[in-house]
């Protein structure tokens, strides 16, 4: 019990007394000692007496009466006190024995885990019923081992690990700031480069499946939906803050529609390929690579798309090359190449070709986008179970279009510069001419942008229309026009000027063709009867009885226009003379020429019969053959790749070849076949 | 045809926010719209229609104009034709008449359209009609006075057009023509204006000056019930797509009653 310390808290006051007055009683008068004097230590009788008898002597004059009162009072109740007293010793013994002995039981229960027969010698039975034994207990505990200096050593241990963690945190806290630092930087690059990517014009957005990325749009919005929805990449951020492009699952392998031209003797031109963008190239330079590579994936697949349609064409689609004729000696060969892994080919000759070729090809395919844009914005047709067409863009359509337009405008000068340089040699007056002109479809465009309009002037409606002046009173009027749909188809339309000409009934124009060679028949046939035409004149009667070799013998047309008859003697008696004027196209020595032909012979009584004989004649043929007195003919000759005209004949008996420079006018060999 | 259509509205200050909105929606620039609309009213009785050899006349037209004949001669109806105009066609304020452009109605295309008073309310969540439009015909007016139509009135109607797949967007207005610019034959009888009055003295329809946003869906047969649903799921979408922005709603069919009143 040592242990306790002093201040612990035992009151030892006295039980409380119900019974008398209660400010008598024994424990209120201890309180009220305790009270007034600070317990029992400060009073003992000497000092009690002393203040008694201050108070008496303060209370003499007035208290002597009311002591002898008491005293009287006194007396009988002083057995009646004692008796009282010695009932509360006793309660209050019984009450400090009863805590006693609840002390006992305490020990005695807190002593029965260590000792616990000694214990339940004292222990009290109603506690040993309660509660079992050995339920409390004590133990000595160590003194505490710390002393002062270990105290301060451990402060001094903890200000230390308290400055130790400071300094980690500040340590934290700077690499945080630097690393901070560092990813705004690294951000800032970042926001910088995508702010050029967006101010650069390019289309920046959120991707659809990844909201907190942004993406880029560099394909084209009026592209097929395949190509449309694959034109979206992600503009994801390297860790040095730089952007790369992620195209997903899409291909990022460059590509590029590659044109060449094959020849006889092998490949003649290829059109520029673009050289692939290094990995470290910026951004724009990527991206403008992916629309590229988009563009021409999407090229190429329209290509092959349109190519199953034209194989009417010559157009072959095979070992993932496309094949189209150029000209009958050349082809256009298309693929599609990666830029990886490609090599520059050496300048060719027919590198401008190529190059102007797939410049075209993809401004078509730019401007069948502006088509489906137009289509897009246009009012829908109503909601209905008729589908519509989904037709291949007109990518080789075109170009084919224009090569025939093209061919067709070779083959019209092929034939009139040889035969307006035989004419010309022929004297005549005035020279015949022809002008080509190409009608102006601006009005009918005016209402499209310049770029729509300038590509539709190029593809479609390709018209020319051709003027051949041969006589003051003849101009045969060609015009050409060459449609995309239906495809390549060239139309010849002839017409005879001015309208009052003689050639209306002589040599009625056919009007519309559609093949060239029927056109080139008819320019040749009626040029031919215009020359006959231009020295023909009205018929006369000759007076019966006179001669008419007297008369005026003139040549008169007859029922082939391009045949005159001069008749010698009286009508219907003597015999006529025919003059015949052709144009024909002929070979010599494997030279193509184009040969113009006056030949006279007589027909005897046999009017308007032409033999064959001396128009199918051919130079070579005629000679060694002997020419009737009166026959005869003269040719014009321009071979193919000559300049100079060869004028060549014979006439009368046993006439000689006449060949060389100068070459006869027309008019002179009319008046030989007069004279003969 | 059966159109299907929605109809929303904004006001005047709104305008240029909501062709922002329908021009990003679209892809598109907006194509602006600027025509007079003439209204002719149909006889209640001797209701006898176009006629049939006119009908007859019109060619690959023909099954339209029948359409329309059937429809005419079966009910009253006030019939719209449509002529577009450019603002160089309104003359200045104070142009003097001989200076003012001349617009003979008959000698130009124009548009007739007619629409029938919408379907009842079902299940539909749009409102659906049955319409006839036919486009490119000169001599219109004249075709109308011939079958008895009186002329009722002209509005103009100004706005921008815009197309979404399937679903055309009308962003337009009304403008009324002052009494005091409309010609008469006499008191009470109004004669189709041979010009135009300035621009400037059109007053809103709308007192509030509001703009009608309209989403249209055509069908070319109601009776086909796979496209009617097409179109109206088309509609749905876009009435989705611009919840927040415009509240497109099926409105009363007696709005748009174009039927005469007895």
């Amino acid at each position: 019990m040592s242990s306790i310390p002093d201040g612990f808290p035992i009151s030892l006051q006295s039980w409380p007394s119900t019974e008398g007055d209660p400010k008598k009683s024994l424990p209120f008068m201890i309180q009220r000692i305790r009270d007034e004097r600070g317990g029992f230590l400060n009073a003992n009788e000497e000092s009690l007496r002393r203040e008694i008898a201050e108070a008496g002597a303060d209370d003499e004059d007035d208290g002597t009466s009311e002591e002898e009162d008491d005293e009287e009072e006194e007396k009988p109740d002083r057995q009646k006190e004692l008796m009282k007293a010695r009932e509360e010793m006793l309660a209050q013994i019984e009450y400090a024995h009863q805590h006693t002995m609840f002390a006992l039981d305490f020990v005695s229960l807190l002593l029965s885990k260590d000792q616990p027969t000694q214990a339940s010698m004292t222990i009290s039975p109603f506690l040993r019923e309660t509660l079992p034994l050995g339920t409390l207990g004590a133990d000595k505990i160590h003194a505490s081992k710390v002393t002062d200096a270990v105290k301060e050593d451990n402060k001094h241990v903890a200000k230390g690990f308290k400055i130790q963690n400071l300094n980690k945190t500040v340590d934290s806290i700077l690499a945080s700031a630097s690393r901070l630092e560092k990813e705004i930087e690294v951000e800032t690059k970042y926001w910088e480069q995508v702010l050029a990517v967006s101010e650069n014009g390019w289309a920046v957005c959120r991707l659809p499946n990844e909201k907190q990325t942004l993406g880029v749009r560099f394909g084209f919005s009026e592209a097929s939906a395949t190509f449309r929805n694959r034109s979206l990449a992600a503009l994801r951020r390297e860790p040095d803050g730089s952007i790369y492009l992620d195209q997903g699952i899409a291909t990022a392998e460059p590509q590029y529609v590659r044109v060449r031209i094959q020849s006889n003797i092998g490949e003649c031109g290829s059109s520029t390929v673009p050289s692939a963008t290094a990995d470290d190239a910026p951004i724009e330079a990527r991206i403008q690579q992916a629309r590229n590579t988009i563009f021409d994936t999407e090229l190429w697949q329209e290509l092959n798309r349109e190519a199953r349609t034209l194989a009417s064409f010559g157009v072959r689609s095979k070992d993932d090359t496309i094949t189209c004729p150029l000209s009958p000696n050349k082809t256009i060969i298309l693929d599609l190449v990666s830029l990886d892994d490609y090599s520059p080919a050496p300048p060719r000759s027919d590198d401008y070709i190529a190059e102007g070729i797939s410049l075209a090809l993809h401004l078509l395919l730019s401007y069948a986008h502006r088509q489906n844009f137009h289509r897009r914005t246009q009012t829908p047709a109503p909601l209905s179970a008729y589908k519509r067409p989904n037709p291949p863009y007109a990518l080789l359509r075109p170009l084919i279009s224009r090569v025939n337009h093209q061919s067709t405008l070779s083959s019209i000068h092929a034939l009139l510069v040889p035969l307006c340089s035989i004419l010309t040699s022929t004297s005549l007056s005035p020279p015949p001419t022809y002008t080509l002109t190409k009608p102006s479809r601006l009005e009918q465009l005016s209402k499209l942008p310049p770029t729509e309009a300038t590509i539709l002037s190029l593809i479609d409606h390709l018209q020319v229309q051709l003027t051949l002046s041969l006589t003051p009173a003849c101009n045969i009027i060609l015009k050409t026009r060459t449609l995309l749909f239906p495809l390549a188809n060239t139309n010849f339309n002839l017409t005879l000027e001015p309208a009052d000409s003689f050639m209306h009934e002589a040599c009625r124009a056919p009007g519309v063709v559609d093949h060239w060679r029927k056109a080139h028949d008819y320019i040749l046939f009626a040029t031919s009867c215009a020359l006959a035409g231009s020295f023909a004149s009205p018929p006369t009667k000759v007076p019966e009885g006179e001669n008419g070799a007297g008369g005026a013998a003139r040549w008169e047309a007859t029922t082939r226009p391009h045949v005159l008859r001069r008749v010698q003697g009286q009508t219907g008696q003597g015999k006529s003379k025919h003059l015949s004027f052709s144009l024909e196209d002929f070979t010599a020595s494997q030279k193509k020429g184009l040969r113009l032909r006056v030949s006279w012979e007589w027909m005897g009584g046999v009017l308007e019969h032409m033999p064959g004989g001396l128009d199918s004649r051919s130079p070579g043929a005629g000679r060694g053959k002997k020419v009737v007195k009166g026959e005869g003919f003269y040719e014009w000759v321009l071979l193919e790749g000559e300049s100079q005209v060869v004028g060549r004949g014979m006439a009368g008996e046993g006439g000689a070849w006449v060949e060389g420079v100068p070459v006869k006018s027309l008019k002179e060999v009319v008046e030989i076949a007069e004279r003969d | 045809m059966h159109e299907l259509f929605l109809t929303a509205h904004i006001s005047d200050d709104d305008r240029p926010g909501a062709l922002r909105i329908l021009q990003g929606y679209c892809a598109m620039s907006p194509v602006p719209i600027l025509r007079r609309r003439l209204y002719w009213k149909g006889p209640l009785t001797r209701n006898r229609g176009i006629d049939s050899a006119f009908i007859m006349a019109q060619g690959q037209k023909v099954p339209l104009w029948r359409t329309l004949n059937e429809q005419l001669t079966r009910q009253a109806y006030i019939v719209t034709l449509l002529y577009d105009i450019t603002r160089d066609q309104f003359p200045k304020p104070d142009a003097p008449d001989e200076e003012k452009p001349i617009m003979d109605c008959d000698a130009i295309h124009g548009t007739l359209q007619w629409t029938d008073l919408p379907d009842p309310a079902g299940a539909r969540p749009v409102n659906s009609r049955l319409s006839v439009t036919i486009e490119g015909e000169k001599g219109l007016c004249n075709l109308l006075e011939s079958s008895s139509y009186r002329f009722h009135g002209e509005i103009v109607e100004e706005g921008y057009r815009f197309v979404h797949g399937n679903v055309v967007i009308y962003l337009t207005r009304y403008l009324d023509i002052p009494a005091k610019f409309q010609e008469m034959e006499y008191e009470g009888k109004p004669k189709v204006n041979r010009s135009m009055p300035p621009y400037e003295s059109l007053q809103p329809f709308d007192s509030e000056n509001k703009w009608i946003i309209t989403a249209s869906s055509q069908v070319l047969s109601a009776n086909d019930l796979e496209y009617m649903k097409k179109g109206t799921d088309e509609l749905m979408e876009v009435k989705t797509d611009f919840e927040g922005f415009f509240d497109f709603q099926s409105r009363d069919r007696h709005i748009f009653d174009t039927r005469v009143k007895t």
